[in-house]
């Protein structure tokens, strides 16, 4: 059984796209978020309260997403990252992976998907 | 597809308005028949089970057919069955031109005649799922508009035509394809796409136009232009141009960069030499895409 006192940070740059994450989130009974509009405020946010787990997008304006993924691994090699992207190319998603996401999500997702996928990495698998 | 480049067609040949033509999208989108009546109607169905079914949908996202299934209530081969009789879209439009005398049985026979005959397309029955012919379609109504049978723009706009009609509706005529210089925008999200394409891409409407396309799009009830409105049509944006580069880099090896979207303000929009505009009639008011091909 997971928490749901989970701390989880929601980077995009669209609010539409962060409500509907949220929305998914919320039904699922969790209710404690941090937003960032961009890659920056991610990291930073990242470096100042640390989240249990990140959804990150790609395309986003200062910082991108993969970009992000870096410095918050290298701030902490713990950090559970999830990208939520609509651009799910080969080589985006294994950039991704390799900079340290623990998964890939193409938009337009599904709310099982993210539930799944929460699911999985909070277990360790 | 067929039907909305079928539409565009008839709009070409001057046989209707374009007015004539959404008020018959509109009504055909009503009279459309839906799954559960015909399941009612070939009395594998009650009534209050096709309501348990459209109750059922407004909580899940499965399709209609999926849903009773599931519950017992038809057989997939059943399902099978009502699918087969439904009507192709664009014969229900059609009809609805018929009922209204804009045209005749036979005008209808010999347009449709016509328009194959243009699009090189023998069998337009079996067009559905069918990419080569689907990509013979779109050159051809590109092809109409004197620009140059380019792939990318091709692939671009079939793809387009799609997610316009997975994520908007399928309510929707394109009207011709013209370069446009001089644009005026309203409520305006652009975005660019670089690399070994540098394409720049942007959706105009008016705050009328972007409240029930970004209804259509979140699935939300706006009532009224905000933020949310104008985020949803950069997401459908950003969305659209993410799945090209997927499309680009699975059949091209070429893997292409995407800018983040940017709302514009009223008449700030910059094109470029190479920028097309292409309207599109919605039963809801007009969308404008523009498409810039960079070098």
């Amino acid at each position: 059984m997971i928490s749901r006192d989970l701390k989880i940070l929601i980077a995009d740059d669209s609010i539409l796209a962060r409500k509907q994450l949220k929305d998914v989130l919320l039904t699922a009974g969790y209710n404690d978020f941090i937003e960032a509009k961009d890659g920056k405020e991610a990291i930073n946010f990242y470096k100042q309260d640390k989240a249990d787990i990140v959804f990150l997008d790609i395309v986003m304006p200062q910082v991108d997403g993969i970009e992000a993924v870096k410095q918050i691994r290298a701030y902490d090699e713990n950090a559970n990252i999830v990208m939520v992207s609509s651009v799910g190319t080969q080589g985006q998603i294994r950039s991704a992976i390799e900079a340290g996401a623990k998964d890939f999500i193409q938009k337009p997702f599904v709310s099982n998907q993210i539930l799944t996928v929460l699911n999985n990495i909070m277990k360790g698998n | 597809m067929f039907t909305q480049l079928f539409g565009n067609y008839l709009l070409r040949k001057g046989v209707v308005t374009p007015d004539q033509l959404v008020s018959a999208i509109k009504a055909s989108c009503e009279s459309h028949v839906k799954l559960g009546t015909l399941c009612i109607h070939a009395g594998i169905m009650s009534a209050s089970e096709v309501e348990k079914v459209y109750i059922l949908q407004t909580h899940r996202d499965a399709r209609f057919g999926e849903i009773a299934i599931e519950e017992g209530y038809i057989t997939p081969s059943q399902l099978e069955d009502v699918m087969e009789d439904q009507s192709p879209h664009y014969l229900v439009l059609a009809q609805e031109l018929i009922e209204r005398g804009i045209i005749t049985h036979d005008e209808l026979e010999k347009l449709l005649g016509e328009y194959n005959k243009e699009t090189g397309l023998n069998d337009i029955n079996v067009l559905n799922e069918q990419r080569d012919q689907l990509h013979t379609l779109v050159e051809n109504f590109i092809h109409q508009s004197n620009i140059s049978r380019d792939n990318v723009i091709i692939d671009y706009i079939q793809l387009l035509f799609n997610d316009l009609i997975r994520f908007i509706g399928d309510d929707f005529t394109p009207l011709n394809l013209i370069p446009f210089n001089d644009y005026k925008n309203v409520v305006c999200a652009t975005q660019e796409i670089e690399g070994h394409y540098n394409i720049s891409t942007a959706v105009d409407m008016s705050e009328a136009t972007a409240i029930e396309f970004a209804k259509r799009y979140a699935g939300e009830t706006f009532t009224q232009f905000d933020e949310y409105v104008s985020a949803s049509l950069e997401d459908f944006l950003n969305l659209h141009n993410g799945l090209f580069l997927i499309n680009v880099s699975n059949n091209e090896n070429i893997e292409l960069k995407l800018m983040p979207p940017l709302s514009i303000g009223k008449g700030d929009l910059k094109q470029s030499d190479n920028t097309y505009l292409l309207p599109l009639s919605y039963t809801f008011g007009t969308v404008n895409f523009l498409i810039g091909l960079n070098d």
